[in-house]
Order: C-alpha cells, then structure tokens, then sequence
C-alpha cells in the first residue's frame, strides 16, 4: 500500500476492490429482470399506443375515401354533357332541347312545320 | 454470445431486439448502479436513476452512432438520469449503502470488520468532491481510462488525473488498515 504512486497511471487494485465491494449491489440478476420486464412492458405500451391511434384513423381515413368518392362521382355525373348542351350552339329549335332525353321524331316534325 | 461487440449488439437493440439490449445492459449494469449508488448515495435512487438511464438508453439508441464506443454513450445516459432524479428530490435522507451478499454469509468478527470498513469507506468517500468521488472509482473500480472519465464528466483529462491523485490520497490515509489486509 505504501509503495503506491499517486501519479500511478495504472488503476489501483487493492482500493479498486475496496471500492466495488463497498457499491457493488449485489442483486443484478433481479435488477436485470426489472428492466427486461419494463421494457417489454413498454414495447407493448407502444404498441398499444399506436394502435389505438390507428383505429379511429382508419375509420376516418375511410369515410373522407368514400365521401370523396361520392362527390367525385356526382361530379363527374353533372359534368357529362347532355344532348341539349351538344347541340345547343347549332341554333336548334327550344322544343327538341326541351325533349332531348326523347327525341321523339313527330316532335320534331312540329317544330320544324312550325318554323315554315 | 459473449464475444458479439457492443456495436453489433447496439445495432440488433436498435431494430427492436430487446434481448440484444438485454445483453448490453447484463455487460453495463453492475458498473452503472455502482456509479449511481456512489453519485446519489442512496440505493434506490440509484436504481431508479440506472433503470431510467437504461430505459431512455433504449429509446434512444436509433439515434446512437455505432461507430462511437457504446459503455460511455451508456454511462453519461445513466449519470443524467442521476443528476435529473437527484434535481427531482428535494430533500431526502442520506442512507448508507446496504450490506453486500458477502458481508450477510461472513462470520461474526468478519462482519464487525466489514460493518466498520463499511463506515470509514461511506465517511471518507463523502469527504470527497463529487467529481473526485466518481472519477477515482471509475478509474481505479472500474478500470477506465482517464480519456473516457474525461469524456463522461466533461472535464479536461488533466483534472481527471488531478482528481484521482487526490481522491486516491485521501482514500489510502482513511483507508490504510484496510487495505494493508486486502491480498
């Protein structure tokens, strides 16, 4: 003990033993399974966690899919031009658009007797 | 098992295998609970200090570069979590470290002796300055080089050795029967 160097750059074992005995808990391998424990317990926390975020997302995510999905469709049905509106610019007679849907040919033939 | 790296384990731990960080934490635990117990003398502070350290460890080790030295990265996790729980408590009495299992199957007169190094060792280590407390035993306890110490308490390597030569000095005059016996 006597014949240590306190500039000694090598650790000193006696004292070093001293110490760890002195800290040393004594009980890891219960400490060790604490934290195994936490872990996994935390781990399935997490998941958990994100799964209950995940389910009303879904249910959300899938409701704005399917109102989006609606609209678009009513979109799209209102943007199909009828027959009125393709023929509209050539100057035919209102009675024809009136009747677009059925273009029945006696209808026609008033309209045009009437022009004459 | 026992020759796979720290960074292979780290790697493993950071994809999700917590038996990886299970065998990380087995090489790293007894050193860290002896730094916290040291750092905020109290046994179960300290426990909660290195499970909290351990824990925040896990968390955060997708964010560990494995190309550094693990043990450091872990240990300066550990001492903040001290710091943190230590800040946490505002007032706490000051317990001495409990008995270790040896000293519990040692004989009578062998216990006398251990209850009394127990002692001289609690009030010499608490003479110390913090910084020396934990720089001698990194040092001399738990065999690191002064560089790391340096590392893990923020200071110059020149004041770790500093520290050392001091703490060890005040130590050995505390301590001198006791270590004469020590084989």
């Amino acid at each position: 003990m006597t014949g240590h160097d306190p500039f000694d750059a090598t650790p000193d074992v006696a004292l070093g033993r001293l110490l760890r005995e002195h800290l040393d808990a004594g009980d890891d391998a219960q400490f060790l399974a604490r934290l195994r424990s936490a872990i996994t317990a935390e781990r399935s926390t997490s998941w958990d966690v994100l799964a209950g975020w995940a389910r009303p997302g879904l249910v959300a995510a899938a409701t704005i899919v399917i109102g989006l999905s609606l609209w678009l469709s009513a979109q799209r049905n209102a943007d199909i031009p009828t027959l009125a509106d393709a023929i509209q610019p050539t100057g035919a007679p209102t009675r024809i658009l009136a009747g677009a849907q059925e273009t029945q040919s006696d209808v026609v033939l008033v309209s045009w007797m009437e022009e004459q | 098992m026992t020759d796979v790296t720290d960074a292979e384990l780290a790697r493993q731990a950071a994809g999700g295998d917590t038996e990886a960080f299970g065998q990380l934490a087995e090489r790293y635990t007894p050193a860290a609970r002896r730094l916290a117990r040291l750092f905020l003398r109290d046994p179960d502070d300290a426990d909660d200090a290195v499970q909290d350290g351990l824990l925040s460890a896990w968390r955060a080790l997708d964010r560990f570069d494995l190309r550094r030295p693990f043990r450091p990265w872990l240990l300066r996790i550990v001492l903040n979590a001290a710091r943190d729980l230590r800040r946490r408590r505002v007032v706490r009495r000051t317990e001495p470290v409990p008995e270790t299992q040896a000293s519990r199957i040692a004989g009578p007169d062998r216990e006398t002796e251990r209850t009394l190094l127990r002692t001289r060792l609690d009030a010499a280590l608490a003479t110390l300055p913090e910084r020396q407390r934990l720089a001698v035993t990194m040092f001399d306890a738990e065999g690191y080089p002064h560089a790391e110490i340096a590392a893990l308490l923020g200071v110059p390597e020149g004041t770790v050795r500093s520290d050392v030569f001091h703490a060890r000095r005040a130590l050995r005059k505390e301590l001198a029967p006791f270590l004469e016996e020590v084989p």
